[in-house]
C-alpha cells in the first residue's frame, strides 16, 4: 500500500550562521491511507513549523514532503492553491469559519472556491450533514451557532472534497471537553468507517487518545512514538500518553 | 533612530495609500483654483466691464473658499482617519515597547508633516498648471482671446493654499490624535471587532426598499413635471422626498442583495463575493446613500455647469449693439439727430427708433377697458387648464402694452431675423426672452387665431409668438405686449409713448476680435457727448458674469462633491476589507490564491461604486431634465439638442473620474490581498 503522505528528511532552518534555529532537523515518516496519526510537542517544538510545511504554507529548507506521490516543493500558483484545497481538508482550532456565511454556504465554500461540480458536491453535503448532525444549524450564521456546532460545521467544510489528508491542528482547542469529545468520537467515526487519513496536532492528551499513532517532537525531532495496540482500549492508550507527556516535561534528562 | 522611523513610516504610508495622497493632492488643488480665480483671464475681463457683478462674485469666492475647507477637512479628516485606523495595533506595539505618548503624538506630527509637504510639492505645481489651462480654454470657448494670456500664477493664493490646507490637515490630526489618545492599549492592540449582523426581518427591507422607491418616484415626478420649481415648499419636498427615497432605497437594498447572495452562481467565490457586498449594504448603508446623493448633486451640477457654459453665446449674432435712452415721443432730446451731428451715424449699419405705448381710449383716458383679451385667456386655459390663473391674467388680461409693427420689423431685419406680417385687423404677441418661457403654449393659442378687441376694434391674433430684443440690455423688459399696425398704433398711443434708439454696429468695419475695443471706444465718444445709452458690453458683462458664476461654481462643486463621494466610498471599501481580513486568510487556508480573492475584490468595488453610482445616474437623468426646465432660457432649451456633445463630455469626464478612483481602490485592494497570502499558523 502507498502512503498517503511521505516525508523525508525534512529540515527547516531559519536565519544564518550564529543565529540559526533548527526549527526543524531532520524528520521522517510517513502516514498510510486509513491512519489516524497525532502528532505532539510542547510549545517551539517544531509542531507548526512541520504543520505548515504539510500544508505548503512555508518551504522547507531540505527534505521531500510526497503528497499522493507528487512532491508538493515543486507546486506553485493554481497547483498549489489546488493542492491545499482539493487534496487536504483543514481543521482549525479557531474554526476559522467565515462569519457571514450561513452554515451551508461555509461549508460548500471550497466546492466553488475550486470550481467543482456543484452536484457532486451536493451528494457528498447531504452525506456529511446526516453524519456530523448538523442540519437544523445549516441556515444559522456562526455567530448564532455554538463552538461545537462550528467546529461541526469546519469539519463539513474540511471533509467537503473528500481530500486525501485531513490535516488538524488543535480540533479541540476551542472547545469544552463535552463537544470535544463529541467531535473527537466523529473524527474517529469517519477514520474507521469511512477509512479518512487524519494528520492531528494537539496538545489535549484526551484527543490525542482517539488517534491510531502517536508522535512527540521536541526540538525539531522526532522524539517518540506510540502505537496504540489491537484492542487496547483508550484509557489505557491515554495513560501511556501521559506517561510519555510526563518525561517530556521531565526534558533531556529523563529520556527514554 | 527616531528620525528614521519617521521617515521610514512616512515613505511607507506614502507607497502604501495612492488613495489618501491623491486626496491630499486634490484638497491642494481644490484651494488653489478658487483663490487663484480673480487671476484668471476671463476675470481679467471682466473687472475691465467694471461690473457690480465682479464684486458679488469675489465675495462669493470668500464663501466658497471656507465652504471648501469645511469639505476638504471633512475628505482629509476620513482618509487620515483610515491611515490611522490602520495602524493601531502598530501604535500599540510602540506604546507596548514604551514609547511615551508624547513621543508617539510627535512621531505621527512629523509623519503628518512630511506628507503634508511633499503632497504642497507636489499638488502646488500641478493646481498651478492646472488653472493655467482652465484659464486658457475658458479664453477661448468664451472667445475673448484679445485679453492676451497672463500668467494666472499667483504666490498669495499659493501661500493661503498652503497655510489654509496645513491648517485643515493640523485640525483633522489633532482630532484623531485626540481619540487616538484616549484608547487603551489593548484597544489598540486588539483588531477591530467584526460587526454583528443584527436581526431584520425581509417584510421590512422588503417594504423600505418599496417606500424608497416610491418617495424617489414621486420626488422625480415633481422634478420633471417642473412642480418642484414653483416655490420653496414643493422645491424642499421634492429634495426631502428624493434624499429620504435614497436613503431608504439603501435600507431595503439589503434584501435584494442577501436574495443575489442565497442565489449566486457563477464565477468562483459568488456567494463569498456577494455576501461580502450584502455586509458593506448592511453597515454601510448610510454612507453609500449619503455618496450616492454627493454624486448625484455632483452629476447635476456638472452637467447644468457644462450646459450652461455651451449655451451662453459671447457674440449672438441676433443683438443690438446700442440703444440710447428713453425719452418721450416729441419731448425733445433727439439722439438719432445728435449721434449724426458729432459724425458717429457711419458706423452703425443701423440706427433707428422703437416706439412702445400703451392704449387707451381717448377722451375718457380709460386704460382698463382700452383691451378685451378673453378668449385669448380662454383658449390658454383650455390648452392648459394647469397653467397659473395669475400669471395668465397678468400678462395679458390688463394692460398690455403696443409695440409699433414697422419699428420692430425694421429692428427684426437689422439683426438678420424675419419679419412679423400683418394685415390691417391682426396683431402679434411679443415677449421679451426672460418672460418667453411659455413660447409653446402662445404658438398654440395663436394658431386658433384668437379674436382680441383693441379700444374700439376687432382684432385677430396672428403669427408666431416674438421675442427679439427690442433694446440692448435693461432699459426695458415686457412680461406681454402687442404688435399694432402703424396707424393702428399712433390712433392709440396715449401720448406718453417710450421711444428707444437702438443702434446695431456695422460689422464689416471690424473684425470680431476688436468687438469689446470697439465697444469701448464708442463709449467714451458717447460719453463725451453725453448721451445717455446703453450697449451690448453691459449685457456681455452680465451675461459673462453669470455664466462664469454659474458655471466655474457649479463645475467646481460638481468635482469637489465627486471627489469627496468617491474618497469616501473607496476609504470605506479599504477599511471594511481589512476589518474582514480575517475571512480572506481563511479562504487563503482554504485555498484560495490571489487571483480568486482580487476577482471576488473587483467585483466587491464594482457592485460597492456601482450601486450609488446606479442610484445617483437614474436620479441625475430627472434631476437635471428638472434643472433645465428650472434655470435655462427657452432659447437654451430649444437648442438642447446642441447641448447635447457637452452633456457628453461631462458623461465622459464623470465616467473617467469614477474609473480611476474605482482603479486606484482596486489597486490598494490587490496589495492588500497579497500581504495576506501567507497563510502562517499562529500559536
Amino acid at each position: 500500500m502507498e502512503p498517503v503522505l511521505k516525508i523525508d528528511s525534512l529540515k527547516k532552518y531559519y536565519g544564518k550562521g550564529e543565529s540559526q534555529t533548527k526549527a526543524i532537523d531532520g524528520i521522517s515518516f510517513q502516514v498510510m491511507p486509513g491512519e489516524f496519526l497525532g502528532i505532539m510537542g510542547a510549545s517551539g517544538s517544531g509542531k507548526s513549523t512541520l504543520l505548515n510545511c504539510i500544508a505548503a504554507v512555508i518551504k522547507p529548507t531540505s527534505g521531500s514532503i510526497e503528497m499522493e506521490g507528487k512532491e508538493i516543493s515543486k507546486l506553485s500558483g493554481r497547483k498549489l492553491a489546488d493542492y491545499r484545497g482539493k487534496n487536504m481538508g483543514y481543521l482549525f482550532q479557531s474554526f476559522e469559519l467565515i462569519d457571514n456565511l450561513t452554515g451551508k454556504e461555509n461549508i460548500l465554500l471550497p466546492v466553488s472556491l475550486h470550481g467543482e461540480k456543484q452536484k457532486e458536491g451536493s451528494e457528498r453535503f447531504e452525506k456529511l450533514v446526516s453524519y456530523l448532525e448538523i442540519k437544523e444549524i445549516l441556515n444559522k450564521f456562526p455567530s448564532q451557532m455554538s463552538g461545537g456546532e462550528k467546529q461541526r460545521i469546519a469539519a463539513a467544510r474540511a471533509l467537503i472534497l473528500n481530500p486525501g489528508l485531513i490535516l488538524c491542528d488543535e480540533p479541540t482547542g476551542a472547545l469544552d471537553s463535552k463537544n470535544a469529545k463529541a467531535l473527537m468520537t466523529k473524527l474517529q467515526g469517519l477514520n474507521q468507517e469511512e477509512s479518512a487519513t487524519i494528520l492531528m496536532v494537539t496538545h489535549d492528551s484526551n484527543a490525542a487518545s482517539y488517534c491510531s499513532r502517536i508522535m512527540f517532537i521536541q526540538d525539531g525531532l522526532l522524539f517518540h512514538e506510540l502505537r496504540k495496540e489491537d484492542g487496547e482500549d483508550r484509557q489505557a492508550f491515554y495513560d501511556r500518553i501521559l506517561a510519555v507527556l510526563a518525561q517530556l516535561g521531565g526534558g533531556s534528562a529523563n529520556v527514554l | 533612530m527616531f528620525s528614521k522611523l519617521v521617515l521610514r513610516n512616512s515613505i511607507r504610508s506614502h507607497k502604501e495609500n495612492a488613495l489618501f495622497m491623491g486626496s491630499l493632492i486634490i484638497s491642494i488643488i481644490a484651494f488653489y483654483v478658487v483663490l487663484s480665480l480673480s487671476n484668471q483671464d476671463v476675470m481679467r475681463y471682466l473687472k475691465t466691464l467694471e461690473s457690480d457683478a465682479i464684486q458679488k462674485l469675489f465675495a462669493m469666492i470668500t464663501v466658497l473658499y471656507g465652504f471648501t475647507l469645511f469639505i476638504i477637512f471633512a475628505l482629509i479628516y476620513f482618509a487620515s482617519k483610515y491611515q490611522i485606523e490602520r495602524r493601531s495595533h502598530e501604535f500599540g506595539v510602540y506604546i507596548m515597547m514604551g514609547m511615551k505618548r508624547v513621543k508617539l503624538f510627535l512621531m505621527l506630527f512629523l509623519e503628518d508633516l512630511s506628507s503634508s509637504l511633499l503632497a504642497l510639492l507636489i499638488g502646488l505645481p500641478v493646481s498651478v498648471l492646472i488653472t493655467e489651462i482652465i484659464s486658457l480654454l475658458t479664453v477661448k470657448m468664451v472667445g475673448i482671446g484679445f485679453m492676451g494670456h497672463q500668467s494666472t500664477f499667483s504666490l498669495k493664493a499659493a501661500l493661503i493654499t498652503a497655510a489654509g490646507f496645513v491648517a485643515v490637515k493640523l485640525v483633522a490630526f489633532l482630532v484623531l490624535t485626540f481619540s487616538l489618545a484616549r484608547k487603551e492599549v489593548g484597544t489598540l492592540l486588539a483588531d477591530a471587532p467584526d460587526n454583528v449582523r443584527k436581526k431584520s426581518y425581509p417584510v421590512i427591507q422588503i417594504l423600505l426598499l418599496l417606500a424608497g422607491a416610491a418617495l424617489l418616484i414621486y420626488a422625480y415626478i415633481l422634478g420633471i413635471s417642473g412642480d418642484a420649481w414653483e416655490n420653496v415648499k414643493t422645491m424642499g419636498t421634492t429634495v426631502f422626498f428624493g434624499t429620504l427615497g435614497t436613503v431608504l432605497v439603501f435600507r431595503g437594498i439589503r434584501f435584494v442583495i442577501g436574495l443575489i447572495a442565497k442565489h449566486a452562481k457563477g464565477g468562483t467565490l459568488p456567494v463569498f463575493t456577494f455576501r461580502q457586498i450584502e455586509d458593506t449594504v448592511i453597515f454601510k448603508s448610510g454612507t453609500m446613500a449619503i455618496c450616492s446623493l454627493l454624486i448625484l448633486v455632483a452629476s447635476a451640477c456638472l452637467s447644468a455647469g457644462v450646459a450652461t457654459f455651451a449655451s451662453y453665446n459671447m457674440y449672438d449674432n441676433i443683438r443690438i449693439d446700442y440703444t440710447f435712452t428713453n425719452f418721450f415721443r416729441g419731448s425733445g432730446a433727439d439722439p438719432l439727430k445728435k449721434i449724426e451731428e458729432i459724425g458717429y451715424a457711419d458706423e452703425f449699419s443701423y440706427l433707428g427708433e422703437i416706439h412702445i405705448s400703451r392704449p387707451y381710449i381717448v377722451g375718457d383716458e380709460n386704460y382698463d377697458e382700452a383691451f378685451d383679451g378673453h378668449e385669448f385667456s380662454e383658449i390658454m386655459n383650455e390648452l392648459d387648464p394647469g397653467f397659473d390663473q395669475h400669471w395668465r391674467n397678468d400678462s395679458l388680461g390688463g394692460f398690455p402694452f403696443m409695440i409699433r409693427l414697422s419699428d420692430y420689423n425694421a429692428l427684426v431685419v437689422a439683426m438678420g431675423g424675419e419679419p412679423l406680417v400683418l394685415a390691417d385687423n391682426e396683431l402679434g404677441l411679443y415677449r421679451s426672452e426672460t418672460f418667453a418661457n411659455t413660447e409653446d403654449l402662445d404658438n398654440a393659442v395663436l394658431a386658433r387665431h384668437p379674436k382680441v378687441r383693441l379700444v374700439d376694434k376687432e382684432y385677430t391674433m396672428t403669427g408666431t409668438m416674438q421675442s427679439y430684443p427690442i433694446v440692448t440690455d435693461m432699459f426695458t423688459t415686457l412680461s406681454a405686449a402687442l404688435i399694432v399696425p402703424d396707424a393702428d398704433f399712433d390712433l392709440y398711443e396715449n401720448g406718453y409713448t417710450e421711444t428707444y434708439v437702438n443702434g446695431v454696429l456695422d460689422r464689416s468695419r471690424y473684425s470680431k476680435d476688436d468687438m469689446v475695443e470697439n465697444y469701448q471706444r464708442l463709449n467714451r465718444v458717447f460719453n463725451r457727448f453725453g448721451l445717455e445709452y446703453e450697449s451690448y458690453l453691459q449685457h456681455m458683462g452680465r451675461q459673462l458674469f453669470y455664466l462664469v458664476a454659474a458655471s466655474y461654481v457649479t463645475i467646481y462643486l460638481a468635482l469637489i462633491f465627486l471627489v469627496v463621494a468617491n474618497t469616501i466610498l473607496g476609504v470605506q471599501f479599504l477599511m471594511g476589507q481589512k476589518r474582514a481580513s480575517k475571512r480572506y486568510k481563511t479562504l487563503v487556508k482554504l485555498g484560495a490564491d490571489h487571483k480568486t480573492m482580487y476577482r471576488s475584490s473587483k467585483k466587491q468595488i464594482n457592485w460597492y461604486f456601482g450601486l450609488p453610482i446606479a442610484v445617483a445616474a437614474a436620479s441625475t437623468v430627472f434631476a437635471t431634465r428638472a434643472l433645465f426646465n428650472g434655470i435655462l432660457s427657452s432659447r437654451t432649451r430649444t437648442n438642447i439638442d446642441e447641448l447635447l456633445p457637452w452633456v457628453l463630455i461631462a458623461v465622459v469626464i464623470f465616467v473617467l473620474v469614477e474609473y480611476l478612483y474605482m482603479h486606484i481602490v482596486k489597486r490598494s485592494s490587490s496589495r492588500f490581498l497579497e500581504t495576506l497570502m501567507t497563510p502562517e499558523r499562529e500559536e
